[in-house]
């Protein structure tokens, strides 16, 4: 049983540095992409950001994706748990009214603050 | 002193890592197993503050098995959504049959949880206890604290070192206490545990919901 543990404990520490790497790189990648398309993410008929406060455990947050994506008028949403924020791509000429989202937000549990352009 | 710390032990039970109520629609499927206990329940959250549940606890016992059932409903007692924090308060009571005491009896069963966690530390105190006309017949109690190695993205493998005190009392027994260290892993929906106790208990705990 040591020998496993140990084995587990291994493959622990491999996952939690390559991770750990994957996000610092992936951070960096989110800043040059913050500084050019600010105005495109914020908010547009396309796209909102919504602020969320309290979303701070990954695994909970699932809620949100699941429930945002059975909108037939949402095509991608976009989990970011470093502003505590989701982003929703809509189709074309659609949108969720302010209500609906916020319903969904507070429906998974989360606290909604509002569109970050608001 | 035993008062309040049985009252803080109190509020502080219950467990984190497996909320009893989710979000609004979804059905968590989740359990703890060892050599010495396993409890399996699920639940389906009809809102984020109220759930329905079953439970079913096994005892392995060398001449045979002890168990119990109940069905439960689950409350979000208290919220707090912080801006780097969630904080919640939980309680489930529920109704089954138990024969922890030696024969199958008509049980009740009653639970609170306390956990608060950010991204990097989190923890978790809850108490479970099933009683029947004679009094209580198993009592569960659960401290845990955990810290992540690394910060993780939504999308991406969640790790967490988590170290867990835990005390288990049956009819007519005394308490047994352990403490276990756990490794926790999640990616998207499926979270597992697994921790080896100091005494040699070998434990694996698991989530998902839909």
């Amino acid at each position: 049983m040591k020998t496993w543990m140990f084995i587990i404990l291994s493959a622990f520490i491999s996952i939690s540095l390559q991770a750990e790497d994957a996000h610092k790189h992936h951070k960096n990648d989110g800043h040059k992409h913050e500084g050019s398309t600010a105005e495109v993410v914020s908010s547009t008929a396309t796209e909102t950001t919504i602020k969320v406060k309290g979303m701070v455990c990954a695994f909970c947050a699932q809620g949100i994706t699941k429930n945002f994506k059975s909108e037939k008028e949402v095509e991608d949403v976009k989990v970011d748990l470093d502003k505590m924020e989701v982003h929703l791509r809509f189709k074309k000429g659609q949108k969720l009214s302010r209500a609906k989202m916020k319903e969904i937000i507070t429906g998974a549990g989360f606290d909604f603050v509002g569109e970050v352009s608001e | 002193m035993k008062s309040i710390l049985a009252v803080i032990g109190l509020l502080l039970s219950s467990s984190s890592w497996a909320h009893p109520v989710s979000f609004k629609g979804s059905l968590g499927i989740m359990g703890s197993q060892s050599e010495l206990l396993s409890h399996n329940q699920i639940n389906y959250s009809a809102t984020h503050r109220f759930a329905f549940g079953a439970h079913y606890l096994r005892r392995p016992n060398r001449e045979t098995d002890r168990e119990a059932g109940f069905f439960t409903t689950n409350f979000l007692l208290k919220r707090w959504n912080g801006s780097s924090y969630q904080g919640n308060i939980y309680a489930l009571q529920g109704l089954g049959g138990s024969d922890f005491s030696g024969r199958g009896r008509l049980s009740g069963v009653s639970g609170l949880q306390f956990d608060i966690e950010d991204r990097e530390l989190y923890f978790l105190a809850k108490h479970l206890e099933s009683y029947n006309g004679e009094g209580s017949d198993f009592r569960q109690s659960i401290v845990r604290a955990g810290v992540a190695p690394y910060v993780a993205d939504f999308e991406g493998i969640h790790s967490w070192l988590i170290l867990q005190w835990q005390q288990n009392q049956f009819v007519d027994e005394d308490p047994v206490r352990d403490v276990t260290p756990f490794i926790r892993v999640f990616y998207n929906n499926l979270l597992f545990e697994l921790g080896q106790s100091l005494d040699g208990v070998t434990r694996f705990n698991y989530i998902t919901h839909f």
